[in-house]
Formats: structure tokens, sequence, C-alpha cells
């Protein structure tokens, strides 16, 4: 960090915006007074893992190295263990080992050193079962960031083999056709999918503005004549169209509608794409 | 380093767009605070909850200036306050009880203050919405260095308005209690400690069964230490990390849902 920088803290959970949040931070800056602290999300769904992986991922690698404190966390407080990781940006991220960094890791470059935090030395003096946010994450950041502590000295090392991992549903892209699975809704209801470019054109070559898609929902059925397009402005307003969202994940939504819930989609929901 | 800025914290149940014109005057008058908004998503009015999470958040608070309105005496003769604690912080807000239970955690007042220097507001001040036009700026000045003392006159402590919160009662070998405050989750914070059913049974281990009774139903749920520790959808009750007091939550779900618990709803918790 250059003399004068602020050290960058990221904090996303799922704690909502009732104090919680206000609480972690309180810690943070007692700690770290000069932090610079980026919020990139507390409204996510509750104990959405793979929605807080989603927004990391979408998230960090805009946001300067730093130390990113993740916390959805159902399992706080049972043998689900607090860890970092250091990844091969420099960054830091700090949270439960329950799945949600090992995508977040490779999307800055790679996981190189994971720990469990082990080091009382440096959580709250008093730690309780159920706040472990304001306990022992935001302490252990904190104490990163304001760089009175190594990652080294966090606890002890955990091979990178034994972090939990979620398993996300992958797209299969044959020609004229892609089947793939909701991945994340976002909050204007636009619909990540598994896959991305790469499975688009595999199954319909390079496309084209407004080609015709037919798109089939599995259990319960339901079916949806859209077409693909770049953006939502292209197609009517309440239109649907397919497009490749700016990570470059397929995702389908309505112009200016909420598709999610036109269509009832949700996590994991299976839909068959071909060309109509 | 950078010499630290002013910190101050900022607390409202304003919603989403009135906080940030207060942070405006703030800004202007000390450009170089940091604000930390706890939340203004505290229910309308909601008086008690607002003091519970001050109390709950402002010990983790670096020492700073606090300020807080839930204010529903606005224009009316309540008065503005300003209070100093033994840790050192400055609270600001109406006089209606909100900052008490918060200046008590933080070693006690040490002076107290009646907003009355219109010096230190805006100059133009509305009946509705003091927030803006004494209480944000006055904590503005207090943060950039002004004495408490040139806020307005001294009073008593003992004259500043004080909340009435619900006491547990130990009765026919039950803990009766009330919701103090419900999280976003829907965990149900209850007054009264573990020392309470504890009492009830001689000793308190995870495991532990209780019956619940609320809103003329009763359930049946252990004692245990955190929320991992019960089946998906199951309940428990468990110490709250917030204020080493007794809470009620459902893993994976919300126990305010469940059971309908909300504030001051009645709850009665007796060994099964």
């Amino acid at each position: 960090m250059a003399d004068g920088e602020r050290p960058i803290i990221s904090f996303l959970t799922d704690f909502g915006t009732d104090g919680a949040v206000a609480t972690c931070k309180g810690v943070m800056l007692s700690i770290c007074r000069d932090a610079q602290i980026i919020d990139v999300a507390h409204s996510i769904r509750k104990y959405a893992i793979r929605d807080g992986a989603f927004l990391l991922r979408f998230a960090l690698p805009y946001i300067p190295v730093g130390t990113h404190v993740g916390i959805v966390d159902p399992g706080v407080g049972t043998t689900r263990r607090p860890i970092g990781i250091r990844t091969a940006r420099g960054d830091v991220l700090i949270g439960p080992d329950n799945g949600l960094f090992p995508s977040v890791a490779d999307a800055l470059g790679g996981a190189v050193e994971a720990r469990e935090l082990t080091n009382r030395a440096l959580w709250l003096p008093e730690t309780t079962s159920t706040f472990h946010g304001r306990d022992i994450f935001a302490p252990v950041a904190a104490h990163l960031a304001a760089g009175d502590a190594q990652f080294e000295a966090v606890g002890a090392p955990l091979p990178l083999d034994e972090l939990v991992r979620i398993n996300e549903p992958e797209a299969i892209a044959r020609p004229g056709e892609i089947v793939t699975a909701v991945t994340y809704v976002d909050s204007f209801g636009n619909v990540r999918l598994a896959g991305g470019r790469e499975d688009l054109v595999a199954a319909f070559g390079d496309p084209a503005d407004g080609m015709p898609l037919d798109v089939a929902i599995e259990g319960p059925e339901g079916r949806e004549r859209t077409r693909y397009a770049a953006t939502f402005g292209a197609v009517g307003i309440g239109e649907s169209l397919v497009y490749i969202d700016s990570l470059g994940n397929l995702a389908m939504a309505d112009n200016q509608g909420n598709l999610a819930d036109r269509l009832g989609l949700r996590h994991d929901r299976v839909l068959r794409i071909s060309r109509a | 380093m950078t010499v630290a800025e002013p910190y101050l914290t900022f607390l409202t149940d304003f919603g989403d767009t009135a906080p940030a014109t207060c942070r405006g005057v703030i800004w202007s008058i000390l450009p170089n605070a940091r604000v930390n908004d706890l939340t203004h998503g505290t229910r309308a009015f909601g008086v008690r909850e607002a003091a519970f999470l001050l109390w709950s958040s402002l010990p983790y608070q670096p020492v700073g200036v606090h300020l807080a309105v839930v204010d529903p005496g606005v224009g009316t003769a309540r008065r503005g306050i300003a209070i100093e604690v033994a840790r050192g912080d400055r609270l600001v807000g109406p006089d209606n009880g909100l900052l008490l239970p918060a200046a008590d955690r933080l070693g006690g007042i040490v002076a107290a203050h009646v907003l009355e220097n219109r010096a230190l507001w805006r100059a133009s001040v509305s009946h509705t919405f003091h927030g803006r036009d004494i209480f944000a700026p006055v904590a503005a000045h207090l943060a950039g260095g002004t004495a408490i003392a040139e806020t307005g006159s001294a009073i008593d402590p003992r004259e500043l308005v004080t909340l009435e919160f619900p006491e547990p009662v130990t009765r026919g070998g039950a803990l009766e209690t009330s919701v103090l405050f419900v999280d976003s989750f829907g965990n149900a914070r209850v007054a009264g400690v573990p020392d309470d059913l504890a009492s009830l049974r001689g000793t308190l281990t995870p495991g532990d069964r209780f019956r619940l009774d609320v809103n003329g139903t009763a359930t049946e749920l252990p004692w245990e230490s955190t929320f991992g520790a019960v089946e998906p959808g199951s309940p428990l009750i468990y110490e709250d990390a917030d204020y080493d007091g007794l809470a009620i939550g459902v893993n994976l779900g919300s126990a305010a849902d469940r059971f309908g618990l909300d504030l001051d709803t009645a709850v009665r918790i007796e060994p099964a």
C-alpha cells in the first residue's frame, strides 16, 4: 500500500440493514481507523451462500486489492471453520469455510494459501456463538488491513483442497441447443444461467441480434418464445431476451420487467434453449 | 498515516433519502467527518427498538459522536439534548429516552445539556425535520471540536425522559416475558437472561428442553448455543450475541414468522 492510501476492506453479508453491519464496521474502524470500507451487499437472500459467491465474483475484480469480508454463514458457531484465503492478486478473503470463497478466489487469480482463523489474539476478547461477523471476522480483517498482523498470523495453514466447495450447475451446449440452469436472480428479476458466450456460439454459431430462440423450462413446465439481443432496450418493453451479461454469463431478462417473477424462475430451474 | 477524522454514527427511522440530506448538513460543517450509518430502517416511531439497537451497537463503535433521531415528538415541547458519557462519546438526539440505555452502557452520563444555542443550528429551523436543522448540525459541531457546554444549559441527568422496558417475571415455574426486538432474520430477543431459565430447572445445559407458549400455541424447543445445533426449520432458545439475553430463533428460518413474534408479543417459557 502506498503511503497515505487507505486500506480497502470490502464487506458482504446477508445481515440486512438493522444494525449488525454497522456494529461490524465499528469493530473494523476501532482497529483500522483509516479503512475505506466498501459495502458490496447486505441485502442478499438469507443463508444464500451461492448468491453471496456470485456477488463477490461480480464485484471484487473491480475493487482494489484489499481485505474482503464475506459472511453468509448459516453454520455460525458450529464446527464449520472460520478461514482466510490469500489470492494471487494479493487480496485476503475472510469468512466462513462453507463454499462462499473458492470460486471468488478463482476470479482473483486463484487461491494461493488458506488458513483457519485460530489466533484468538486477533479476535475480540469475548466471542459469542452467533455473531462471528462482529467477534472474529471483522477484527481479523481489520488487523490485516491495518498491517499490524500478517496473513501468516491468522492461524494454522489449511490445505487448499480441504476447503468446502459448492457445486454450481454447468451448461451443456450442442449444436442447436443449450441445457442450462438458473444460477442467480438479481434485484431486477434478471436471471443468470450456467454457461457463457462460448456455449451460445457452440450451440448457435455467432449469435445475431434478434435471433429467435425457444426456451423450455423444466419442472413445472413452461415455455418462452424469445430472442437473443445484446441489451435490454433492443427488445420492446415487457419482452424477453437472452443476452450475455457484463461478466460473460449467459442470462435472460425482460426489458423493464421482472422475468423471474413472470416465469416463476428460481435457482437451479433447468432451461433448454433452442433455435425457434 | 493521516490523523483520524472525526467519527460519527447515525441512526434514524427515516428510511432512504432524508438521512442523505442530514449527512449533507454534517459534511457541509465538517467535510472530513466519517459517518457510519447504524441503520435508517428501524420501525417508524419505534423509540424502544432504536434504543435497543444503540445499546447493542455503540459499545463496538470507536469513541465519537452518536446522532440518533427517532422522534415522534418532533416540533413539540420535547427537548433536544446532547449527552456526554464516561467513555468520552457524545450522544445527540431527542429527549425521549432513546439515548439513555446506550449512555448507561458506555459508562454512564457525565454531562447533559439541552440544545438551545441556535448558533449551532441551521439558520432556518422547520417544525418537522429537526434531524436536518438541529441534531445533525449540533452533532457535526461537537465532532469538530465544539465543547458540549456550548450546546445549551446543563440539566440534571435525572430529569431526562426515560423509557419503560418490559421486565421478565418468573411465576408458577415459568418465565413470563415479551419480545424486545426482532432482527432481519426473524430472530426475537426477549427480556430476560439465561440465569432466569437456569433458575427454573437448577442448571442450564445445551439440549435442555423447554415449552414455549406464544399466541395460544405451545411448542417444545431446546436451549442451544447456536442455530446449526438444531435441524433446519427447527426452533431453539439461545443466548443472544447482542445483549447476553434470551433469544428465540429457527435454524435457517424465521422465528418471527413461525410463531407470530413482534415487538411486545407475550412469551411464556417453562421447562418441558
